[in-house]
């Protein structure tokens, strides 16, 4: 469990955890991933290089029927850091109701 | 909420914007989010599934019900058959142009050595002169099988518990009402088209 300030940025966080419901080991290609996201090219760009320079994401370039195809996938490491960021906000998430404990025990 | 518990929150709050940590509010709202999206990624396979469910379903119906009216008419079977391989075939591929997994790869082998085995049964049937109504049979096992190995290496609990229906439905018709059997198996199918539409509606 670890809170994780690149992964909680709300874009990322949103990237992070769409390819994580996509499955273990699922390459998604970027303009899908755009368009699933409702981001512009450029700001998705910006974000995943982030994601990759911190080893989150990987991602690979190739063809397909002679089109240039950019296809993104989320590293073990980057599951992981995304496991115990959401780890962690469940917990920060169940002290919204610390106070209300305590009048309770009052 | 009293003055203390006001403070202890203001205080929370003060603390959690200095150290850049989130508000119980705030973490909360990004859960929700994240789960969210994770959600709608797995749609992508629940929409699949469901277009799978309609095409299969339709030709289930229509093909069990003509059968059933027309006994001699099982010829109806081929062209829908592979119509319904064509489009799961086609549907299949549009997902392969923006997803690739091993869940998919391994849906996609066990279709097509179904695809493969359901010509091959088929073909040995018919020379052995065997009954079609125990080639129905045969094939809707394999049928149940494939569709509980595809939930479970895509972990779509829809197909496990569709695989198992269809493998009680086929045995109870087969041995105790053979006479009904096509027509439980059409209206099987419709219960698959239902289906299917319900799991389309709710996924897009």
């Amino acid at each position: 469990m670890r809170f994780d300030p690149l992964i909680h940025q709300q874009t990322r966080l949103r990237i992070m955890a769409y390819l994580a419901g996509l499955g273990s080991d699922a390459l998604v290609e970027f303009g899908a991933l755009q368009e699933a996201l409702g981001l512009t090219e450029g700001n998705l760009s910006r974000h995943l290089s982030k994601l990759e320079e911190a080893g989150y994401v990987q991602i690979k370039k190739g063809y397909e029927k002679k089109r240039p195809r950019t296809w993104i996938q989320l590293t073990g490491l980057g599951r992981d850091a995304l496991e115990g960021h959401l780890a962690a906000l469940e917990a920060l998430a169940r002290k919204a109701n610390y106070p209300g404990l305590h009048k309770d025990k009052r | 909420m009293t003055d203390i518990t006001l403070h202890c929150k203001v205080l929370y709050i003060v603390n959690a914007d200095k150290n850049n940590i989130p508000t119980p509010e705030e973490a909360q709202t990004a859960l929700d989010e994240a789960y969210r999206q994770k959600e709608r990624a797995r749609q992508v396979y629940g929409a699949f599934n469901g277009l799978i469910f309609i095409i299969w379903g339709s030709v289930y119906t229509t093909a069990y019900t003509v059968v059933h009216l027309w006994p001699q008419a099982e010829i109806v079977w081929l062209p829908l058959v592979l119509i319904g391989f064509f489009l799961s075939y086609w549907f299949g591929s549009r997902i392969g142009t923006f997803l690739r997994s091993s869940a998919g790869r391994a849906y996609r082998s066990l279709w097509a050595a179904f695809g493969l085995g359901y010509f091959l049964l088929g073909w040995g049937f018919a020379t052995a002169n065997a009954p079609s109504q125990l080639f129905s049979y045969v094939v809707n096992l394999f049928v149940a099988y494939a569709l509980v190995a595809s939930g479970i290496a895509t972990e779509q609990s829809v197909l496990v518990r569709a695989g198992a229906v269809l493998a009680g439905v086929n045995t109870l018709f087969f041995v105790i009402a053979p006479s009904y059997y096509y027509l439980a198996m059409a209206a099987l199918g419709l219960l698959a088209v239902v289906t299917g539409l319900r799991v389309v509606r709710s996924e897009i």
